[in-house]
């Protein structure tokens, strides 16, 4: 049995990530696969409604005569980023208190 | 044909920056992962099936009415449909849910046509009236008087409650779309989360 990841803890994966290192679509996908289990397709739409809602920006980078399009965390996304882990605190205190055994 | 080009050949019920955006991303994604046509296959599976499910994700996403046009609303109960019928979801369920959309769909049909033949009634009513009194007028005055009034009393009517229909069919059609939202949100998402 799997556990799906919602939707408000793939948002924070993300903008944890990104907290720490600007990253391109691809590196950013395998990022997060290192934590949660999500299919190559579900990060595009993350990114777009977090860009869309301005917590992320973009910018492109040349590499080797391509473009890479990186996304960087904005002030927003750290505000939110900040309240998601805090109610993360709450929510697993609370459940691992009687499942974390 | 390459995976992207037939992926964006299947891309067309999306608007055009957002195909564009999303073409981008996906050729920057194919090219850093280094992925082979049958590669994304396996991993996307079929280009249509792929485009299939950025669509539904797309019009799921966009909460914003403005960021939806009326006609690709309508577009968008065609995508529920289609992604509820290649959900992984058991197939009564999925066969419940299109019926219940077919329906609530042909309710809220009736319904404008209903409000549609009652304004039209009521205006053919105002204008055969006044016309009808204007002819007799000179033979009966108080006949003339009469139907010129009907006439303008139908037109009366139809100032007072026009604009309340037209907010009753808007609010009609806006349940609508979120209850194809909330059903698409429900059911496709699973697909998306899906790992092919």
């Amino acid at each position: 049995m799997m556990i799906q990841t919602p939707t408000v803890l793939l948002d924070g994966t993300v903008l944890a990530i990104l907290d720490k290192q600007d990253l391109y679509g691809y590196a950013l996908t395998k990022k997060v696969k290192q934590h949660v289990i999500v299919s190559e397709s579900t990060m595009y739409p993350v990114l777009r409604r977090l860009e869309k809602g301005g917590e992320l920006i973009t910018y492109s980078e040349p590499f080797e005569g391509r473009t890479r399009k990186y996304y960087q965390l904005t002030d927003n996304g750290r505000e939110h980023l900040r309240e998601i882990k805090n109610a993360w605190q709450d929510f697993s205190t609370g459940i691992n208190a009687i499942l974390g055994e | 044909m390459s995976y992207l080009n037939e992926l964006e050949a299947h891309l067309h019920a999306l608007p055009r920056d957002e195909r564009d955006e999303t073409m981008a991303y996906y050729d920057e994604y194919f090219t850093e992962a280094n992925l082979s046509n049958s590669a994304a296959r396996k991993q996307f599976g079929t280009p249509k099936q792929f485009a299939r499910r950025l669509i539904a994700d797309f019009y799921m996403d966009a909460d914003d009415e403005s960021e939806i046009k009326p006609k690709q609303q309508l577009r968008m109960i065609w995508v529920v449909i289609l992604g509820l019928l290649a959900s992984p979801v058991i197939l009564p369920v999925a066969l419940i849910m299109v019926a219940l959309l077919v329906s609530a769909l042909a309710t809220v049909f009736g319904m404008v046509l209903t409000i549609i033949s009652i304004v039209v009634a009521i205006l053919i009513t105002a204008v055969v009236s006044i016309i009808t009194g204007v002819a007799i007028v000179f033979n009966s005055l108080s006949g003339g008087i009469f139907f010129i009034g009907v006439g303008i009393a139908a037109i009366g009517v139809l100032l007072l409650i026009g604009p309340l229909m037209v907010s009753f069919m808007r609010a009609c059609f806006n349940g609508l779309i979120n209850l194809i939202k909330a059903i698409g949100r429900r059911f496709i998402k699973k697909g998306a989360n899906y790992e092919a």
